[in-house]
């Protein structure tokens, strides 16, 4: 930023005369001051018509400690949503609301201003236990002899600061949970659900990776991790959900092999299964489906597949939304999709179906994530039809989505559920 | 729609602004702003190192304070021009898009349309971080006096 402005010669400038006269009918000592006064201008005078363009260019930005180091670090940051979406702004991987705080007080910004050390030639005295207003009160009320100021004037200097803009306004900056369920409703549009079946997609409903990121309101951390969350694939440089039935035949057949090639669960062997499956699963799906539900053993260059996500892409596929099944059946007729060694657990099939012990035929009806209301109260209602009582890991997948950066699944439980613990565990039930 | 970027052109080498906060607005006289021209006010600090502000009858004291909210950015818009590499980038994907258009426009068809087609003309540069604060939050004192300007 200039140091100094510059000034046409028909303009005011503060000087000393004028400003030890205004000293003088302030009635401040001048003693009492440090040896360089500051005088402050308008830069422009369209600075002072708040109407001017030139005066909306320049915005304040509240920052938090972490939006403060990145930009510090020259980190870029970005203000992002759809067209109908409210704006938020991005780090590398946090979201943040953006909000217009109206002042009514004034917010006078000045470039290169010195503070109060910088103008003194001696080191500042500590104030008498904060109370500023009482000294200068005194040195006031002290203050009576005038002229014999004029010969010991302590202000040596007199430095010429324009000011920026005074602003009434700025943007307020507030961490927020991304809303990254849009991602997940966009993609459902176009299912993919087999070559075959292409045909049927609506083409225009397509996204391109960057295309999807940038209307999405997340940082980039957080649209790569929904990303996995959700299984995304590019296919056709597009990026595309699979049907889960198509989801379930892919990964069937890949676990097939396992019992086929009598392999030991940690011995799948990826070239193996991806060309064992060539010609039947596109080479970009099966891959990338090996890819989210496998994992390197690092000892041996071998897969062993996740017991969780093949048990839930199951369970899923059996258990359809609203249907209701023995438990006992549907636990076999899972375990029967499952390569050997496998286990079907109850944990697994949280956010997928709900498990009924209490009547006299224990039960699990399907009740997914994804397709319950996304507003709390109206959840939360159908949560308890569902089912009276819950645990907090029972619950937890269907209440996820509402947590914030401050407010946890058990803050969101204290608030909207009652509690009460029955043999020694903790159930919430319905407020009303 | 497109993102629009916040950029620290000159990382860890920031400059520092301080903002003054001052009840009200900051008003002056119109005729004194021609007489005077650009000129606001003195700000002086006295040896215990708290601000004071003279701006035209009015004396204001103040105090030195840490932002509570660690501090502000200033950014300034500016235009910023579509380099090539981007356009070629862009069409190449609406080519991608419109090849395999077809006639039916929903809602999320027209405005994903938009979103891809509209790139940001500008982008916000940081000027400088403010962490510090002059804070006049007291009634203004009247400056009372009967003498002739001295100039």
């Amino acid at each position: 930023m200039s140091q100094q402005m510059e000034f046409d010669s028909k303009e005011y400038l503060r000087n000393f005369e004028d400003l030890k006269s205004i000293i003088r009918h302030a009635k401040i000592d001048q003693k009492s001051c440090t040896e360089i006064a500051q005088a402050l201008y308008f830069k422009e005078y369209e600075d002072l018509l708040s109407t001017s363009v030139a005066a909306s260019d320049y915005k304040l930005l509240e920052l938090n400690d972490d939006l403060m180091k990145e930009i510090e670090a020259g980190n870029i940051l970005t203000f992002k949503g759809g067209l109908n979406d409210k704006v938020c702004l991005c780090t590398r991987n946090k979201t943040y609301e953006i909000k217009n705080a109206e002042q009514s007080n004034s917010l006078v910004i000045v470039p290169d201003l010195l503070l109060a050390e910088k103008t003194s030639t001696s080191p500042l005295k500590s104030p008498v236990s904060g109370e500023i207003n009482k000294s200068l009160d005194k040195s006031l009320e002290n203050e009576d002899e005038e002229g014999s100021q004029e010969s010991n004037f302590t202000i040596q200097e007199i430095l010429h600061k324009p000011i920026l803009r005074v602003f009434y306004n700025y943007l307020e900056a507030r961490e927020i949970k991304p809303n990254v369920k849009k991602i997940q409703e966009i993609l459902q549009l176009t299912l993919y659900n087999g070559p075959e079946n292409e045909h049927l997609i609506e083409k225009k409903h397509l996204f391109t990776r960057r295309q999807l990121f940038e209307t999405s309101q997340c940082s980039a951390a957080e649209f790569d991790e929904q990303l996995i969350n959700i299984r995304a694939i590019k296919i056709d440089g597009f990026l595309r959900l699979l049907d889960l039935g198509y989801e379930f035949r892919v990964v069937t057949f890949m676990t097939n092999l396992i019992n086929e090639n009598s392999w030991q669960l940690n011995e799948v062997d990826k070239e193996i299964t991806l060309n064992a499956v060539e010609g039947i699963i596109p080479l970009e799906i099966a891959s990338a489906i090996f890819d989210y539900y496998a994992v390197e053993v690092s000892a041996t260059g071998k897969y062993s597949y996740s017991e969780e996500m093949v048990c839930k892409i199951i369970a899923q596929n059996v258990l359809q939304e609203g249907l209701k099944f023995h438990l006992d059946e549907f636990m076999e007729t899972c375990q029967g999709g499952l390569p050997e060694g496998m286990r079907m657990n109850e944990t697994y099939l949280y956010g997928i179906g709900v498990i009924d012990k209490d009547s006299a035929m224990p039960s699990i009806s399907g009740l997914f994530e994804e397709n319950l209301p996304m507003n709390l109260l109206d959840r939360l209602k159908r949560l308890f039809q569902t089912k009276d009582r819950w645990t907090m890991p029972e619950i937890s997948p269907y209440l996820k989505v509402f947590t914030t950066p401050k407010l946890g699944i058990s803050a969101l439980l204290a608030k909207h559920t009652r509690s009460l613990t029955d043999g020694g565990i903790r159930y919430y039930v319905s407020k009303h | 729609m497109p993102a629009i970027i916040i950029k620290n052109p000159t990382p860890n080498k920031l400059d520092e602004y301080v903002m003054l906060e001052i009840q009200g607005d900051l008003e002056l006289r119109s005729d004194k702003m021609i007489s005077d021209g650009r000129f606001i006010g003195d700000l002086l600090y006295n040896k215990y190192g708290n601000p004071i502000l003279i701006v035209g009858h009015h004396i204001l004291f103040g105090k030195e304070k840490k932002l509570d909210n660690n501090g502000f950015a200033v950014i300034k818009k500016v235009s910023i021009a579509d380099d090539e590499d981007e356009k070629k980038r862009r069409f190449d994907e609406t080519i991608i898009n419109e090849t395999v258009a077809n006639a039916s426009i929903s809602v999320l068809d027209s405005t994903i349309n938009v979103e891809n087609r509209t790139k940001p003309q500008v982008e916000y540069q940081v000027l400088a971080v403010i962490k510090k604060k002059l804070v006049f939050n007291q009634r203004p004192r009247p400056i009372i006096s009967n003498l002739p300007k001295s100039n």
